[in-house]
This record gives C-alpha cells, sequence and structure tokens, in this order.
C-alpha cells in the first residue's frame, strides 16, 4: 500500500513538476528569441507567407504558415496557401511529386487548445477523484472519472515532449535557395548535404555562425545560422512582406 | 461502506499499473517518430520468355522511418534462380528520409508454362509488407527467324499475347548475335496494320545465355496499342547490319600469314506473332475518353480573382502509363455563363522507363460576363485499368473564383504573380492572437496544477479514510456508539420497566465485550467479568459493572409494585458506562 502510494506521489510530483516548470532554461540553450513568447496575430503571419509565396520566396512563406498554423490550425486559408507553398517548392526543387499535406491531420488543433482540453480532462478526473474521497462512488463512475484523468495525463505528457523537442530543437525551414550542410569537425568524411528553399529541419546546438542541423532524430551536419528560419522567430520577418 | 472497502485493492492496483503501462508507452524513444513505411515491389523486365531463355527480376524495398530489412527470393519451381547484385540508395525531401534496397536476379526457366513469382515477404520494426506475386509466362520456343543461322538471328517477343484494346504491348525486337558485327544495326520495325506504335528509345545491347551459348544482343522494344479488335499480327521485323566474316588466307606461305576478313551487308528479319485484342467491357462512365493504363489527373487555375471581361485560364493534366497520345481530355465547364475557348492539348512522351508513359496537357481559358462568383466545376475522368479490368474516375474539387466588376482596381492581394500558386485571398480582418511556443497557456497550466493537486489531495483523504475504516478499535467504538443509540430508545416506563431492565443488562455485558475485544455473548455474568479482568480491565471498572448489572438483576426480578416510580438510575448508569467506553476507545 504505501509503495503504491509513493508511486502515485512521485508521477503526480513529475507531472507537476513538468506543467510547473517552463521549458525557458532549455529554450535558450537552443538559440531562443524572446519573440517566441510574444502573442502574434495569425491574420499578420498568413498575410506575410501570401505575400511572400506571390513573390517566389517559398522558404519564408512556409515558415509564415507554418507559425500561423500553429495559432489557426483549422483556417481553410492557411492550410490551402501552406499545401501550395510546399507544392511551389518542391517543385522548385525538381521533385515533381506532391508532398503530404503537413496539415492535414484529422483533427488540426492548436497548441494551446490541446492544453486546455488536457487541463479540462485533468480536472474532471480530479472532480471525480475528490466526489470518490467525500462520499464514494460506483464503480462505473470511478472508472469513468480514470479515464479523464489517464486521457489527460497522456495527452499532457504528449504536449510536453512536443513542448521541450521544440524547446531543444526548435523546428525551421530553409529560406536560401541551397543550403549546404556539412560534415562537423569531429565527424567521418562525408560529401555535404544539399537542403532546398523549404524544407523543414529541426535545429540543435548553435556554434558560432553554424547552427546542427536535424532531420527528425538524425544529426546530418552543420549549416549556416542565416539560411534558416525558426518558426516561433517567424514574426520578426513580417515586416519584409507586407501589401504594397 | 463495506463494499468500498472490498474493491478497493483492484481499482488502485489497476490504474497505478494504467499509468505506468501510459508512462512507458509514451517514452518509448520511438514515441515520437510516425509509424514507419515500408514497400517492396517486384519487376520482371519481361513478362514472357522462352525455354533456355532468360529473365530479370528487380525486387526494391523503400523503406521510411525504419530499418531496410533483407530480402531473399523464394524458391521458384523450374526456375533457376541466379543473385546478380544489389544496390542501395538514400534520400531525404521535406525531413523524410527514404532508404531504398534494390536485388535483382536472373531467372532461367527450364520447362514451358506459365511460372508465378511467388509474393516476396518483408519486415522491420514491426511493419511489413509484400510485393504482389507476379506470372511469367514461358513459350514452347520462339518464333522462327528467318534468314539467319544458329550464330545469328533475330527474334521478335511480345510481352502478352491477350490484350484489351488500346493497351500496351511491348514487343522486343532482338538482334542475337556470336559473330563480329561492324558499325551500329539498323532496325526496321514492321507497320503493324491495326496498332499504334511507339518506338521505345534507342536499341539496347548487352549480353544474355541462351542454351548454354552466350549471345550479343541488341533489342528494339516498341510499344503497340491496338486500334481495332481481334486477332493481329506484328511482324516481321526487319535488321540491316555489316558481318565481318573471316576467309581463310590464300596462300598459306604468305609472309604474313593473317587470315582475311570481308565485311558482309546481312538483313534479317524476325517472325511473326500474333495478339488476341478484346474489346472492352460496356457500361463505360459517360466522362472516358478512350484511355486505358494507370492514368492520374491535376487541376489548376491561374488566377482565382478576375475583372469581368477578364480571362482566367483553367489547365488539366493527364499523366500515367498508356497511349497519352489518345487519351482524350476532360472536359471543363464554369457554373455561370462565360465565353469559353479551348486550346489544343500537348502531348510529352517519356520513353525511356520500361513502359510509355508521358502527360497530357490542355488550357480551357473561360471570360466571365458579368461580376459575382464563378466556379469551376468538379472535373471527371475516367479510363480503363487492364491489370483491374475495370473503369477508374478521378473527380476533381470545384474551385471558386471571385469575378469583381469591369474596370475595378486590381486587388494585388488576390492576383496571381505567376510564381506562387496563391490558392487563398489575403485577409482584412485580424485573426486570432496567440504564442507560437509549445508551452501551456498559463490559465491551463493553473487549471491543471489545481486539478493534479485536487487529485492528491483526494488520494491522500481516501487513504486516510480507508486506514480508519480499516481500524478494529473504530469499529467497536462504532459498535458501542450504534449500543449507545439503541439503548435510548428502551423504553423507561413502569410498565415495561422489567423488561427493560434485561435488556439493559445484556447490553451493559455485550459493551464489556467490545471494550474488552472479548467474547461474551452467552455467558454468565460472573464469567463474563472474569474474562474482562483476564483482558485488562480494572478492578473499579467491574465493580461497577458488577453492580450495575446486580441492580438491573434486582429490577428485572422485583415484584411489579417494587418497580412503579418515576426514576430509573440503571438506566443512567448504563448510558454513562457505554459513553465513557465509547471515550476510552477513541
Amino acid at each position: 500500500m504505501t509503495r503504491r502510494i509513493g508511486v502515485l506521489v512521485v508521477m503526480l510530483g513529475v507531472f507537476l513538476t513538468a506543467w510547473a516548470v517552463p521549458l525557458r532554461a532549455a529554450e535558450d540553450r537552443a538559440d531562443s528569441s524572446v519573440q517566441a513568447t510574444v502573442t502574434v496575430d495569425a491574420t499578420t503571419l498568413y498575410n506575410a507567407g501570401t505575400i511572400a509565396l506571390e513573390r517566389g520566396a517559398f522558404g519564408p512563406s512556409i515558415t509564415f504558415f507554418l507559425a500561423a498554423a500553429r495559432i489557426e490550425p483549422r483556417a481553410p486559408d492557411v492550410r490551402a496557401n501552406l499545401t501550395n507553398a510546399f507544392v511551389a517548392a518542391a517543385r522548385a526543387a525538381g521533385d515533381e511529386e506532391h508532398p503530404d499535406d503537413p496539415g492535414a491531420g484529422p483533427f488540426p488543433i492548436a497548441p494551446d487548445e490541446a492544453w486546455w482540453i488536457a487541463s479540462v480532462l485533468l480536472a474532471v478526473g480530479a472532480a471525480f477523484a475528490i466526489a470518490r474521497a467525500m462520499r464514494g462512488l460506483s464503480r462505473t463512475a470511478r472508472w469513468v472519472g480514470n479515464g479523464f484523468l489517464i486521457v489527460g495525463i497522456a495527452l499532457s505528457t504528449c504536449l510536453q515532449y512536443a513542448a521541450w523537442e521544440e524547446a531543444t530543437h526548435p523546428e525551421a525551414v530553409v529560406i536560401a535557395p541551397t543550403l549546404s550542410v556539412e560534415r562537423g569537425p569531429e565527424e567521418p568524411s562525408r560529401p555535404a548535404v544539399l537542403l532546398s528553399a523549404g524544407e523543414r529541419v529541426r535545429l540543435g546546438e548553435a556554434r558560432g555562425g553554424q547552427v546542427e542541423i536535424r532531420l527528425g532524430a538524425n544529426r546530418i551536419g552543420w549549416a549556416t545560422r542565416e539560411g534558416l528560419w525558426r518558426v516561433a522567430d517567424a514574426p520578426r520577418y513580417t515586416s519584409r512582406f507586407q501589401p504594397r | 461502506m463495506a463494499d468500498v472497502i472490498g474493491d478497493r485493492l483492484p481499482g488502485a492496483r489497476a490504474l497505478a499499473a494504467a499509468l505506468v503501462a501510459l508512462g512507458l508507452l509514451i517514452l518509448r524513444p520511438d514515441a515520437a517518430e510516425p509509424a514507419g513505411r515500408l514497400e517492396v515491389q517486384a519487376e520482371l523486365d519481361r513478362r514472357q520468355v522462352a525455354v533456355g531463355e532468360s529473365a530479370t527480376l528487380t525486387l526494391t524495398v523503400v523503406a521510411e522511418g525504419v530499418e531496410v530489412p533483407g530480402v531473399s527470393l523464394p524458391a521458384i519451381d523450374g526456375v533457376a534462380v541466379q543473385r546478380l547484385g544489389e544496390s542501395q540508395g538514400f534520400s531525404w525531401i521535406n525531413g523524410r528520409v527514404t532508404r531504398t534496397f534494390t536485388v535483382a536476379f536472373r531467372l532461367r526457366p527450364s520447362a514451358e508454362g506459365d511460372v508465378t513469382i511467388p509474393t516476396v515477404r518483408v519486415s522491420s520494426g514491426g511493419v511489413a509488407a509484400q510485393s504482389s506475386p507476379l506470372t511469367l509466362h514461358v513459350g514452347k520456343a520462339l518464333p522462327p527467324a528467318r534468314g539467319g543461322t544458329s550464330e545469328l538471328f533475330a527474334r521478335v517477343v511480345l510481352d502478352r499475347s491477350r490484350a484489351y484494346w488500346n493497351e500496351g504491348i511491348i514487343a522486343r525486337f532482338t538482334l542475337y548475335s556470336r559473330v563480329q558485327v561492324e558499325g551500329v544495326q539498323s532496325w526496321e520495325p514492321p507497320d503493324a496494320v491495326g496498332f499504334w506504335s511507339e518506338v521505345m528509345g534507342p536499341p539496347r545491347t548487352g549480353r544474355v545465355v541462351m542454351g548454354g551459348v552466350p549471345y550479343d544482343v541488341s533489342e528494339l522494344r516498341v510499344t503497340y496499342f491496338p486500334t481495332r479488335t481481334g486477332r493481329l499480327t506484328i511482324g516481321p521485323g526487319r535488321v540491316h547490319l555489316r558481318v565481318v566474316r573471316r576467309v581463310a588466307a590464300p596462300d598459306p606461305w604468305s609472309s604474313l600469314g593473317l587470315p582475311e576478313e570481308q565485311v558482309e551487308d546481312v538483313t534479317l528479319e524476325t517472325g511473326r506473332a500474333s495478339v488476341d485484342v478484346t474489346p472492352l467491357p460496356p457500361n463505360a462512365p459517360p466522362s472516358f475518353k478512350g484511355a486505358v493504363g494507370d492514368y492520374s489527373m491535376d487541376m489548376r487555375v491561374d488566377r482565382i480573382s478576375v475583372r469581368a471581361g477578364e480571362p482566367v485560364t483553367v489547365t488539366t493534366l493527364v499523366r500515367g502509363v498508356g497511349n497519352v497520345a489518345s487519351a482524350g481530355d476532360p472536359d471543363v465547364d464554369a457554373s455561370v455563363a462565360a465565353r469559353r475557348y479551348a486550346g489544343g492539348a500537348t502531348t510529352t512522351i517519356d520513353r525511356t522507363g520500361e513502359r510509355l508513359r508521358g502527360e497530357r496537357r490542355r488550357d480551357v481559358t473561360f471570360i466571365p460576363e458579368a461580376p459575382g462568383r464563378m466556379a469551376i466545376l468538379p472535373v471527371r475522368y475516367a479510363w480503363f485499368d487492364p491489370e483491374a479490368k475495370r473503369y477508374r474516375t478521378q473527380v476533381s474539387d470545384s474551385i471558386r473564383i471571385v469575378v469583381e466588376p469591369p474596370g475595378a482596381e486590381a486587388d494585388s492581394a488576390r492576383a496571381f504573380r505567376g510564381r506562387g500558386a496563391v490558392a487563398a485571398a489575403l485577409r482584412a480582418k485580424p485573426g486570432r492572437r496567440g504564442q507560437l511556443t509549445l508551452e501551456p497557456p498559463p490559465g491551463s497550466r493553473a487549471l491543471a496544477l489545481v486539478s493534479l493537486l485536487g487529485y492528491g489531495a483526494a488520494l491522500a483523504g481516501l487513504g486516510m479514510r480507508r486506514r480508519a475504516e480499516r481500524d478494529p478499535r473504530r469499529h467497536r467504538a462504532m459498535a458501542l456508539a450504534s449500543l449507545a443509540v439503541e439503548l435510548h430508545r428502551v423504553g423507561g416506563g413502569s410498565s415495561e420497566r422489567a423488561s427493560a431492565a434485561v435488556r439493559i443488562g445484556a447490553m451493559v455485558r455485550r459493551a464489556v465485550g467490545l471494550r474488552y475485544d472479548i467474547d461474551v455473548d452467552g455467558l454468565p455474568a460472573q464469567e463474563a467479568l472474569e474474562r474482562a479482568r483476564a483482558a485488562g480491565a480494572t478492578e473499579r471498572d467491574l465493580k461497577e459493572v458488577a453492580e450495575l448489572l446486580a441492580s438491573l438483576d434486582r429490577l428485572a426480578f422485583a415484584p411489579p409494585d417494587a418497580r412503579a416510580g418515576g426514576r430509573f438510575p440503571e438506566r443512567q448508569a448504563a448510558e454513562r458506562l457505554l459513553k465513557r467506553y465509547a471515550k476510552e476507545l477513541a
């Protein structure tokens, strides 16, 4: 009994800590910017992306649309233009195959919406637990409450992992027409990898003007920082793409 | 209350197990990765060979997100299998890493008939894939060569002997040579009556072993599309070449002693090959224009906002494997009255692959007359799939176009500038505001923290409550409390005082049993008190109880007139005793 309560207390403590502690420290290590914490208008990002797309700047337009999709993931205009930007970037890179629709999830929801859903699930689960402790509940009601709690914890864990991944390895988009990813100083010799505009990568450690490039969970080398825009930094560049 | 205690442990254990299992599931190293993709594809370079000839089977494994598994070909009856070689590839597109692994096998059947290449199964990282089975037709003998010898001859082989109308049939005109050929041979493919023909690039050269004898080969591939049904014939094809023949030296005592060589112009003919062409099934969809093969359609517009009187161009793109030149174009219509101009189709054919493929592009221009909204209606395109033996239809989405009044100021946001394909226009109103980080909003963070703390408090409260419920002293105290309530209900009237005294006496004995956790049911008072003494009762307490019980006994057996009176001190003494016991247990 004592061990079970201990396990539950430890897990609860882990979740409490995860919820309570922001990821600023990790984000700082990953070359963060203050812009990421500022609330921005999705329309500003969307319009900048649309103008960038019209000008043929596929990398910036994908960056703006990805940022807008974080705020309004179900907006049809954002999704349509994001898909068009990906298709245009792929064609410009010589790839005639249509890339998968990046925003075509079955239930596209914004991160803050997902966090709220997780919080409400946790709250409902906790309410059931409190009611059970105070006056007892039927077996069905107890399992319903446990179900809410488990789903809430699972969802919040996934979101926490995504937030940690974004804080440590922020998502970025190649904006240079061609970005050469070279091997690191301690890595064995191999040919450079060429990325084209619009390709999505994740950034790792930054050293001087170079930043580590990751594809999925794999480190593929180092590239110049100027050839990439972080999605979270998109608001700083909107002034370059304003309607004439 | 009892049911809560009874099923408490299984519920808590199941919850803890579920949480731990969930945590392990979530924290798997590959939990963040999407599910892997694995494909395996089998392809034969030819579908029909003769006994003694060989075909090449290529197995291609495409792995995305998982390791590339090894590939092996199951044994095939009547076919000698030789592994020719393998290659690997690696690519990443838009952040997706894809690995390919290709293995080539040489298949040499030893008997005529149909040989089934079995399904090849591969698995990696919990993902499995399998290829489709293939059939290799092994003929009795190659069509006879005309004008050739065992050292030099030409033949034609078709990849199938039955085909649908307008279905591609690949004819391989092959020159087999074991002699020295000068220069490049010139092929003259036949003008097959009843066929639309497309030559598949320049002849391919190589080496094959037939019947244990190596030959240099030159192969010309031609795709024929039947334009009528029935039994049709292809061939003969002709090949012109210059052969170098060695002639014995006329003078064996010549100083050089080298054999003389003579160049000879030779024309060889292949045999003929027949094919049975069947008509397409009835009930073709209305949008069927004659395409047979494997196709897909795409549709685009050059702008989504125009002024009345200005053109908007809709481009349809049909691409696939088959006779693209005769595949027809889909019909494009608008929802409102508009002038319509259909341009000519541009056909591009790719002859470099194993099968003839290409794309067909056509522009249709609409000029809307009045402002408002115009829609390009969904475009349907149908083709016949000979592999599935059925018609397939693809339908596009409709595209809405805003028609501005003539002379209106051009909206730079909506006009298409020709570089990026903008499908949606600029927004005029502000949108939703939010952060670009993936961290929780403060409100949800607070709600979650309060919820988790509340849950922890509920768990702690539940545990304390259950501990209390399991305490035997508490059980006894509660029993004493209920006994006190029962005692309070015992009637105190003069007429029922005797029975009340008996009941109160029993209650007092029971209270002594609860207080000292002993079983006194059915025991005489003296024996019950002895047991209480043994269980730790004080002499003072025993004396008080003994006096009370004796007083109650006296009252129970007293004459009726002696029980009369308003006071009932024994009952009050019993109540005090029970309260004291309950207090001591608590």
